[in-house]
C-alpha cells in the first residue's frame, strides 16, 4: 500500500471512530457526549486532503475522487445527528459546506503540485490559513491568556476561518445553537482562495504528470 | 440511571437562577449584541437599532455566582468594546441588576416542595445500526477500487451515502422531551411548576420575571437568545445539560380533591395512603377518585424523597402535544 493510500486509510478510519465505536463500546457515547458526528466525521478529510504534497506528484489518492469516499461516513453522521434531535437545515447545511471545503481543498492540493512555484505558494498558504492561525489562536489564548488576556479579535476572527476551526467548532456546538445555521462563508473563501492559489501559474505539461503507479 | 441519581443529587448541585434580570440601554446604531459573562454564559440580542433609537430593555443573563457588583461585558460583532462608545457606532449600557422577585416568591413555597427530585432528562441514544457500519467498509474498499473513475465514484458516493443514509436514518422522529411536573402540597396555597427539557429551553419574556432557570451540571455555559424587538420569547441553551424551569403557580387553579379531579384529566393515577401505593387508573375531570385496580407502579422517580405519613397523589396527564409529559405529584392529598 502506498504512502497516499495509508493516509487515505487513516483518515477513513478517523472519521468512522465517532460512528463506530458508541455502538462497539458503550463508555465512548458518554466521552463523545453531545459532539455532532457529522463534523466529527468531516474532520480528518478536511485535514488529509488539503495536505500539500510536492511538486510533480499527482496523487490519485488525494483527488477528487478521492475526496468522495468521505461521502458515506458523513451520511452515517448525518443521520445519527438528526436522531438526536438536529435540524435538517442545519445538518443539512454542515454537511454540503464540509464536502465543498473537502473537495476544494482536495482539488487545490493536487492542482497545485503541477508546478514548482505553485505548489510552494500553496503550501505556505494552507500552512498559514488552515492550520497556523488557529494553532497560533490557541497557542496565545491557553499560553499566554493569563499574562496578556485574549488573542486579538483580528487574529480570533481569521483563526476562525480556518476550515478545520470551522468544523472543529461546529462538532462542539452542533446542537446549541450558537451561529449554527450560519453559511461559513469565511471558511469557504479561504478554500477558494487556497483553489485559486493553486492555479496561479500556467499549467506545463511534463512528461511526469502522467497517472502515479497504482499503490 | 445516572440521570436518576442525578435527579436525587440536584439540590446538592443546583442551587442558582441562571435568568438573572438585568436592565439594559441601547443606543443605535447597534447590531447583534452579546452580554458576555465568561465561562457562564451569554445572552445574545439578534437585530439591528438604526442610528437615533434608543431603547432600555429587561435581558435575562445566566450569572453563576452572587450578581452583585459584577458586569457583563458588552459586544457586537466587529466592536471591541461598547463601554467606550463612538459617536457613529451607538452605544450599550449596563445600568444594573433587578430584583430577583422569582427566587423571592420561591422562597413562600415550602422546603420540602422545593427540595423535590426532579424529572430526569436526559440526551437521547442513537447509535448506527450495525448494517450501517457494514456498509461503510463496503463503500471505501470499492472507492479504492474506483478512484481512478471519476464517474464511478461519484455514482458510488451517491449510492452508498443514499444507502447508509437510509439505513442509519432514524424511524421514529425525536419530538423535543418537555417532562412538567406540577408539585404541590395542602398547607401550602402556592405550588411548583417544573419543566425540565434537555439542551434548550423557550420563556416568554412576559414569564421571565417569575421564572427561575437552573441547569444540571451546575457550572454549564448556559445561552440566551432573544431579539432587539421587546416581547418577544428568550432561548436558554447549554449543551450537555437538563434544563429546569421553575414557576410557583396559585395551587387551586391545579388542585385535585378525592370528591373531584378540578385539575386536567389524568391517563394514569396513583395514590399512596397508609404507606401503600395503589393504581387508580384514568381519572377523568369532574368526577371522583376511581377505586383501587391492578396497573404499574409509579415511576421511581416521582415517588423519591417524598414525605413519609402523609397522603400522596402521583399523575400523569393525557398529552396535549407530541413529546410533552405533564404529571402532577400532591402531598397531602
Amino acid at each position: 500500500m502506498s504512502r497516499g493510500a495509508t493516509g487515505l486509510t487513516v483518515a477513513w478510519i478517523l472519521s468512522c471512530l465517532p460512528i463506530a465505536l458508541p455502538a462497539l463500546w458503550e463508555p465512548c457515547a458518554l466521552s463523545l457526549g453531545d459532539a455532532s458526528r457529522l463534523a466529527l466525521a468531516a474532520l480528518p478529510w478536511i485535514a488529509w486532503l488539503g495536505l500539500p504534497f510536492p511538486a510533480g506528484e499527482n496523487r490519485v489518492e488525494r483527488g477528487w475522487s478521492s475526496a468522495l469516499l468521505a461521502a458515506p461516513p458523513m451520511a452515517a453522521g448525518f443521520a445519527i445527528d438528526r436522531g438526536r434531535g438536529d435540524l435538517l437545515p442545519s445538518l443539512a447545511l454542515v454537511a454540503a459546506a464540509s464536502l465543498a471545503m473537502i473537495l476544494l481543498l482536495a482539488g487545490a492540493a493536487q492542482r497545485a503540485a503541477r508546478e514548482r512555484r505553485t505548489a510552494v505558494v500553496h503550501a505556505l498558504a494552507w500552512i498559514a490559513l488552515v492550520p497556523g492561525l488557529p494553532l497560533l489562536r490557541s497557542a496565545l489564548e491557553l499560553g499566554g491568556a493569563s499574562a496578556y488576556g485574549s488573542a486579538p479579535r483580528w487574529l480570533a476572527w481569521l483563526a476562525g476561518a480556518s476550515p478545520l476551526a470551522w468544523v472543529w467548532n461546529r462538532a462542539r456546538t452542533h446542537a446549541v445553537a450558537e451561529g449554527g445555521s450560519a453559511v461559513p462563508w469565511a471558511a469557504l473563501s479561504v478554500c477558494l482562495a487556497l483553489w485559486a492559489l493553486s492555479g496561479l501559474a500556467p499549467r506545463r505539461p511534463t512528461a511526469h504528470l502522467g497517472e502515479e503507479s497504482a499503490p | 440511571m445516572i440521570a436518576r441519581l442525578g435527579s436525587l443529587a440536584f439540590l446538592l448541585l443546583v442551587s442558582e437562577n441562571r435568568a438573572r434580570l438585568a436592565e439594559i440601554e441601547i443606543a443605535g446604531p447597534v447590531r447583534d449584541l452579546a452580554l458576555w459573562l465568561g465561562a457562564a454564559g451569554e445572552t445574545r440580542l439578534a437585530g439591528e437599532l438604526l442610528s437615533g433609537e434608543r431603547v432600555r430593555l429587561v435581558v435575562p443573563l445566566p450569572v453563576r455566582e452572587p450578581a452583585g457588583s459584577l458586569r457583563p461585558e458588552l459586544r457586537w460583532e466587529g466592536s471591541d468594546s461598547l463601554d467606550s462608545p463612538g459617536e457613529s457606532r451607538g452605544s450599550a449600557r449596563f445600568l444594573g441588576w433587578s430584583p430577583d422577585l422569582a427566587a423571592a416568591e420561591l422562597e413562600r413555597l415550602p422546603p420540602g416542595v422545593r427540595a423535590r427530585s426532579r424529572p430526569p432528562v436526559e440526551p437521547p441514544e442513537i447509535r448506527a445500526p450495525w448494517a450501517a457500519l457494514a456498509v461503510l467498509p463496503a463503500c471505501f474498499v470499492l472507492g479504492i477500487a474506483l478512484r481512478r473513475r471519476r464517474v464511478a465514484s461519484l455514482a458510488l458516493a451517491i449510492a452508498g451515502s443514499g444507502l447508509v443514509l437510509g439505513l442509519a436514518w432514524p424511524r421514529v422522529a425525536r419530538a423535543p422531551r418537555n417532562v412538567t411536573v406540577l408539585e404541590s402540597d395542602a398547607e401550602s396555597p402556592l405550588g411548583l411548576e417544573v419543566r425540565a427539557t434537555w439542551e434548550q429551553i423557550e420563556v416568554g419574556a412576559a414569564d421571565l420575571e417569575r421564572a427561575v432557570l437552573e441547569v444540571l451540571p451546575a457550572e454549564a455555559r448556559i445561552l440566551w437568545t432573544g431579539s432587539l424587538p421587546r416581547d418577544a420569547a428568550w432561548r436558554a441553551s447549554s449543551s450537555g445539560s437538563a434544563l429546569f424551569l421553575l414557576r410557583p403557580f396559585e395551587r387551586s387553579e391545579h388542585a385535585c380533591i378525592r370528591e373531584e379531579n378540578r385539575s386536567r384529566p389524568l391517563a394514569e393515577t396513583w395514590v399512596r395512603e397508609d404507606g401503600e401505593w395503589t393504581a387508580r387508573g384514568p381519572w377523568s375531570v369532574g368526577v371522583p377518585l376511581p377505586p383501587p385496580e391492578e396497573g404499574p407502579p409509579p415511576p421511581g422517580w416521582l415517588v423519591a424523597g417524598l414525605p413519609q405519613g402523609v397522603p400522596v397523589l402521583l399523575g400523569r396527564a393525557r398529552a396535549e402535544a407530541p413529546g410533552e409529559v405533564v404529571w402532577i405529584r400532591a402531598t397531602g392529598f
